[in-house]
C-alpha cells in the first residue's frame, strides 16, 4: 500500500506535467501563430464580418488611397488600372483570392475584428454601422508603379527596401491582376492560369539564384574558412569536379577573390565552395536566413533553401556554390541580404505596415532583426559589390552621382529556356539607404537585363527622397 | 490536510454568480437580437433557475446524506458543469435543457453510487459482475450499434441513443481496481489482460479510437501504480507504439488523421477543415475573448461536443481556456489526494482510476483541439454536450466521492475507537494488500 501511495503521486505528477505542456503549447502557438490563423482566407468570421463591417481604407505611405469602400459597400481600388495591377499582390483583393495581400493578411485590422469587447457588444446590440481600421502601408505607390512598369510584360519581381528600417518601398510582381475586375471570377481557378497571376513572386516565388548566391559563398569563405580577398584562382573556362564539369562564362585567367566576384567567375567560386566545404557553406547560408521559416509580422515570406551539408558530394556542392543545383531563393529575402551587407551585417525585419489605428488583440512583439554576417565580413563584401558595379558585370546598375553596389546573376533553369536575370544591390549612401532585388524570369543576362532595372528604380527612389 | 470550512459556501456562491451572469447576458441577448419571442428569453431564466436549484440542493443535501464527501470535488465538477451549461445555452437552448436533464440524472446516479458503495455492496469480490457488465456493454454496441460519424458505438433505444462505451468506463475502473488490488505474478493478471484486450479490440472495431486509447492507457497506468513494475509500463507503451504504427500502415483513416495533424492548412478541403476551423476559433477571441455570445462557433464541426474547448476559448478568451485546464489539474490533485488517503488498495485504485480516466480524456481532447497531438474524438468531461458522457462522468464522480466518504468514515472510526493505535500512514504492513499468488 505504501508503494501504491508513492506511485499515485508519480501518476499525478505525470498528469500535471502533461497539462503544463498543454498550457505552454496553447499560449505559445497563440502568441506566435494566432494572428496568421485569424487572418486565414479560410476564416469564415472575416467573411461574416465583411458583411457587417465597412473595412478600413488601405493607404500608401504618403496617404494615397489604395483601397476604400463606397456608400454602396463596394470595395473601390485606385482609379488607374496600371496602378491597380502594379500593387495588386501587396494590397490583395476583397475576396481573398490573393491571400498574401493586405486585404486578407491584415483583415482583422481592416475589419476591426479585434475591437475591444465593449464596443463589440455595443455594435451588436445597437446594430450600429461599423467601420474597421485604416491601414497605412510602407510602399510608395508611385515607386511601386514604376517598378512594375520596369518589368513590363515580362514575368518577374522587384523588392525595394530601406535597409536601415526594413520598410518595403516597392514590392512588384508581374504579371498582376486587376483587383477591381476579380469580382466576376467564380473561383480562384479562373485566375490561377499558367501565368499564376495570384502569386506574389517577390515573396512566394522560389527562384534559382545563380551568381547572386556568390555573396553567400563569399561570406562563408571569409567568415568560416579563413580565406581573404587575396585568395587567387586561375580560370581556364571550366573546372572538372568529381567527373563532372563546371563551366564559366569566359576565361578569366588569374583572378583574386574580388576580381572573381566582380567578373562573376564560376570556376573560381566552384573551387572556392569546395575549399570552404559543405558544412561551412550550410552554416553561412543558414546564418544568412536560408532554410528559415520567416514569421514576419507584416507579411508572409517563403523561405529560401540551401540544401547542401557536410555529406554532399563535391559536384553538387560546386554547383551550389554558384547558385545552381537545388538552391532556391525568394526575391524579398535577397533584398534583405543585400541590405544586410550595406547595413554592416544586420538584416532588418521587412515591414509593410506603417501603423494601424488600433492595436489588435495579439501581442505585437518588437521586430526581429538578424545578423546575417559579421561587420568585418560585411565591409569586405561591400568592397566586392562596389567593384562589381564600378568595373564588373553590374556596370549598368550605376546611378549618376551615387555609389551603387551589387551582384548580378544569370540563373540557368535548364532545357532551352533563357536563364533568369538577377540583380541584388544597394545604394552606398547613408542618406539613401536603399537595397533592391530584381529578378526577370527567363530574361537573359543579369548584367544586361536586371541591372538597368535596378538603376532606374534606384534613380527614381533617390529622386523621391528615399 | 487542507480543507475548506465545512460550511463555507463561498465557492458555491461564485459558481452561482457565474451562472446568473452567464444566463442573464445570454437571455437578454437572445431577446435583443430577436432570436426569442420576448425581450428576455424565458428559457434562459428557466435554465438559470434550474442550475441554481441544483447547486443549492447539492450544497445542502449531499453533505447531509454523506457527511464526509470531498467538497473540493463537488466544487470542481459543479464549476465545470456551469461553464458547460452556459456555453450549451449560448449554442442552443433546447440542447442546454437536455444537458441540464442529463446532469440531474447524473447527480441522482452519483448519489445512488455513493449510497450503494457505502452499503458495501460494490466490494472487491464482485469481479465477475464488473467483468461481465463491461463486456456486455461493449458487445451490445457491436451487435446493435448504429453508425454515427463513421463510428459504430451508439445504440438506439426508442428515441434515445446511448453510447455504451461511456458506461463501460465505469465497469473498467471497477475491474481494474479489483484485479490490481493484490500483487500477482504475470500470469495472475491473465483475466485482466484478456478483458482489456477484448475491450480495446471491440472499441477499435467500432472505430472508437478515443475510447480505445482511454481504456488502454488507464489500464497501463493503474497496472504500474499497483505493481511498481516499469517493465509492464515500458512493454505496454511499446505495444501501443507498435499498434500505432501498424494501424497507420493498415488504415487510411489513421493515416489521414496523422497527415491532417501534421499540416491541416494544406489539407483544408481534404480532412483538415475541422482542425483549421478549430484553430481559428481558438485564437479568434484573443486573450480575453470576443465576449459571451459574440463569437462564431458554429463553423466548427462538432462544436458542442469535441470542439467545445475552442468555442469557449473564442468567447471567453485564451486566458479562460488556460483556467479551464487548471480546473482539470485541480481535479487530478484532489483525485490523487483521495486515492492516497484510501484505506485499502481497492479504494485507492478506484479513486485513481477515475482520476486518470478524466485527466486522460481532457488531455486527449484539448491536446487534439490545440494540435499538440493528433485529434481523437472524445468529449471534454462535464463540459461537452452528451447524455452518455455526462452520465458516465457523474458516475465516475460518484465513485471518487464514495471513496472520499469511506476515507472520512474510517478516519472518524479510528478517532472514536482508539487513540493508542498507530496512524495507518505509518503502518508497515497492510493486511488489505497482501502478496497473493493466483
Ligand atoms: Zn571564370
Amino acid at each position: 500500500m505504501k508503494e501504491v501511495r508513492r506511485n499515485i503521486w508519480f501518476i499525478a505528477a505525470v498528469f500535471i506535467t502533461l497539462f503544463v505542456v498543454l498550457v505552454v503549447s496553447l499560449v505559445y502557438n497563440t502568441a506566435i501563430y494566432g494572428g496568421r490563423w485569424v487572418n486565414s482566407p479560410y476564416n469564415p468570421r472575416l467573411r461574416e464580418q465583411r458583411a457587417l463591417v465597412t473595412p478600413g481604407d488601405i493607404l500608401d505611405r504618403n496617404g494615397v488611397t489604395l483601397a476604400t469602400t463606397d456608400d454602396q459597400g463596394n470595395r473601390i481600388y485606385n482609379g488607374r488600372k496600371a496602378v491597380r495591377k502594379a500593387y495588386c499582390h501587396v494590397v490583395g483583393d476583397a475576396y481573398g483570392f490573393c491571400p498574401t495581400g493586405a486585404e486578407t493578411f491584415h483583415a482583422s485590422t481592416l475589419l476591426g475584428y479585434n475591437a475591444d469587447i465593449l464596443s463589440q457588444i455595443r455594435q451588436v446590440l445597437l446594430q450600429e454601422p461599423v467601420r474597421g481600421n485604416d491601414l497605412t502601408l510602407t510602399i510608395d505607390v508611385e515607386l511601386q508603379t514604376l517598378a512594375a512598369s520596369q518589368l513590363g510584360s515580362q514575368k518577374g519581381a522587384i523588392a525595394l527596401i530601406n535597409y536601415k528600417t526594413g520598410e518595403i518601398l516597392a514590392l512588384a510582381s508581374t504579371p498582376g491582376f486587376d483587383p477591381s475586375a476579380i469580382e466576376g471570377a467564380e473561383s480562384i481557378a479562373d485566375f490561377s492560369s499558367e501565368d499564376a497571376v495570384l502569386i506574389n513572386r517577390a515573396t512566394q516565388g522560389r527562384y534559382v539564384p545563380g551568381s547572386i548566391f556568390k555573396v553567400v559563398t563569399a561570406i562563408a569563405a571569409l567568415e568560416r574558412a579563413g580565406i581573404s580577398t587575396t585568395w587567387e584562382f586561375a580560370c581556364t573556362g571550366s573546372i572538372e569536379v568529381d567527373g563532372g564539369v563546371v563551366t564559366c562564362s569566359g576565361v578569366h585567367g588569374k583572378v583574386n577573390l574580388v576580381e572573381a566576384f566582380a567578373q562573376s567567375c564560376n570556376t573560381a567560386f566552384a573551387a572556392l565552395g569546395l575549399e570552404v566545404g559543405g558544412a561551412n557553406m550550410a552554416a553561412a547560408a543558414e546564418k544568412a536566413g536560408f532554410n528559415e521559416d520567416f514569421m514576419f509580422q507584416d507579411l508572409t515570406l517563403y523561405s529560401s533553401r540551401y540544401e547542401m551539408n557536410a555529406y554532399s558530394d563535391d559536384y553538387d556542392l560546386a554547383w551550389s556554390a554558384i547558385g545552381q543545383s537545388t538552391d532556391t531563393v525568394t526575391p524579398l529575402h535577397m533584398a534583405m541580404l543585400a541590405g544586410a551587407v550595406a547595413n554592416g551585417g544586420i538584416a532588418k525585419e521587412p515591414r509593410l505596415v506603417v501603423r494601424s489605428d488600433t492595436v489588435t488583440g495579439f501581442l505585437r512583439s518588437t521586430m526581429t532583426d538578424q545578423r546575417y554576417m559579421s561587420t568585418a565580413t560585411a565591409q569586405t563584401i561591400q568592397e566586392m559589390m562596389l567593384e562589381t558595379v564600378a568595373s564588373g558585370t553590374g556596370k549598368k546598375a550605376a546611378v549618376a552621382g551615387y555609389e551603387v553596389a551589387g551582384k548580378t546573376g544569370t540563373a540557368e533553369v535548364g532545357g532551352s529556356k533563357s536563364p533568369h536575370a538577377w540583380f541584388i544591390g544597394y545604394v552606398a549612401d547613408s542618406d539613401h539607404p536603399l537595397a533592391i532585388a530584381v529578378v526577370v524570369e527567363n530574361g537573359g543576362g543579369g548584367g544586361s537585363v536586371a541591372a538597368p532595372i535596378a538603376s532606374a528604380v534606384f534613380a527614381e527612389a533617390i529622386q523621391s527622397g528615399y | 490536510m487542507l480543507s475548506i470550512s465545512r460550511r463555507s459556501g463561498a465557492p458555491f456562491m461564485l459558481i452561482a454568480l457565474f451562472e446568473v451572469f452567464g444566463f442573464a447576458i445570454l437571455s437578454i441577448r437572445e431577446g435583443a437580437l430577436g432570436l426569442a419571442e420576448h425581450l428576455i428569453d424565458p428559457m434562459g431564466i428557466i435554465l438559470m433557475a434550474g442550475a441554481l436549484f441544483l447547486l443549492i440542493l447539492q450544497y445542502w443535501l449531499l453533505p447531509a446524506l454523506f457527511r464526509y464527501i470531498d467538497r473540493y470535488v463537488m466544487i470542481l465538477y459543479n464549476t465545470l458543469f456551469a461553464v458547460g451549461i452556459v456555453m450549451q445555452y449560448r449554442l442552443n437552448a433546447q440542447i442546454a435543457v437536455k444537458q441540464m436533464l442529463f446532469f440531474t440524472i447524473g447527480l441522482v446516479a452519483m448519489a445512488v453510487i455513493i449510497g450503494i458503495f457505502q452499503s458495501g455492496w460494490l466490494h472487491e469480490g464482485r469481479r465477475w459482475l464488473y467483468f461481465s457488465a463491461g463486456l456486455l456493454l461493449l458487445g451490445v454496441a457491436m451487435v446493435f450499434g448504429t453508425v454515427t460519424r463513421g463510428a459504430r458505438n451508439w445504440i438506439e433505444i426508442g428515441s434515445f441513443t446511448l453510447q455504451p462505451s461511456e458506461f463501460a468506463k465505469v465497469a473498467l475502473v471497477f475491474v481494474l481496481a479489483c484485479y490490481l488490488r493484490e500483487k500477482r505474478r504475470f500470469w495472475g493478471y491473465t483475466p485482466l489482460f484478456a478483458f482489456v484486450g477484448i475491450s480495446v479490440i471491440l472499441l477499435v472495431l467500432q472505430k472508437d479510437l478515443g475510447a480505445a486509447l482511454l481504456f488502454y492507457m488507464t489500464f497501463l497506468l493503474l497496472l504500474y501504480v499497483a505493481t511498481s513494475n516499469w517493465g509492464y509500463l515500458g512493454a505496454g507503451l511499446g505495444a501501443l507504439a507498435v499498434g500505432g504504427v501498424i494501424s497507420y500502415k493498415l488504415f487510411d483513416h489513421v493515416r489521414l488523421r496523422v497527415a491532417v495533424w501534421q499540416n491541416p492548412w494544406s489539407m483544408v478541403d481534404d480532412g483538415g477543415y475541422q482542425i483549421v476551423q478549430g484553430l481559428m476559433a481558438l485564437v479568434s477571441g484573443g486573450v480575453f475573448g470576443s465576449g459571451l455570445g459574440l463569437g462564431s462557433p458554429k463553423y466548427i464541426p462538432a462544436y458542442r461536443t469535441d470542439y467545445i474547448f475552442a468555442v469557449i476559448s473564442e468567447e471567453f478568451g485564451i486566458l479562460f481556456g488556460v483556467l479551464l485546464i487548471g480546473l482539470y489539474v485541480l481535479l487530478v490533485f484532489r483525485g490523487a489526494a483521495i486515492a492516497r488517503r484510501a484505506n485499502n488498495a481497492f479504494h485507492a485504485l478506484l479513486a485513481l482510476g477515475v482520476t486518470v480516466m478524466i485527466a486522460l480524456q481532457s488531455f486527449i481532447i484539448i491536446g487534439g483541439v490545440i494540435k499538440l497531438i493528433p485529434l481523437t474524438g472524445v468529449t471534454l468531461p462535464l463540459v461537452s454536450y452528451g447524455g452518455s458522457s455526462m452520465l458516465s462522468t457523474m458516475m465516475l464522480m460518484g465513485i471518487l466521492l464514495a471513496v472520499s466518504q469511506e476515507n472520512g468514515r474510517a478516519d472518524a472510526e479510528t478517532l472514536d475507537e482508539a487513540y493508542d493505535e498507530e496512524e495507518w500512514d505509518e503502518e508497515d504492513g497492510d493486511d488489505n494488500y497482501q502478496e497473493d499468488d493466483v
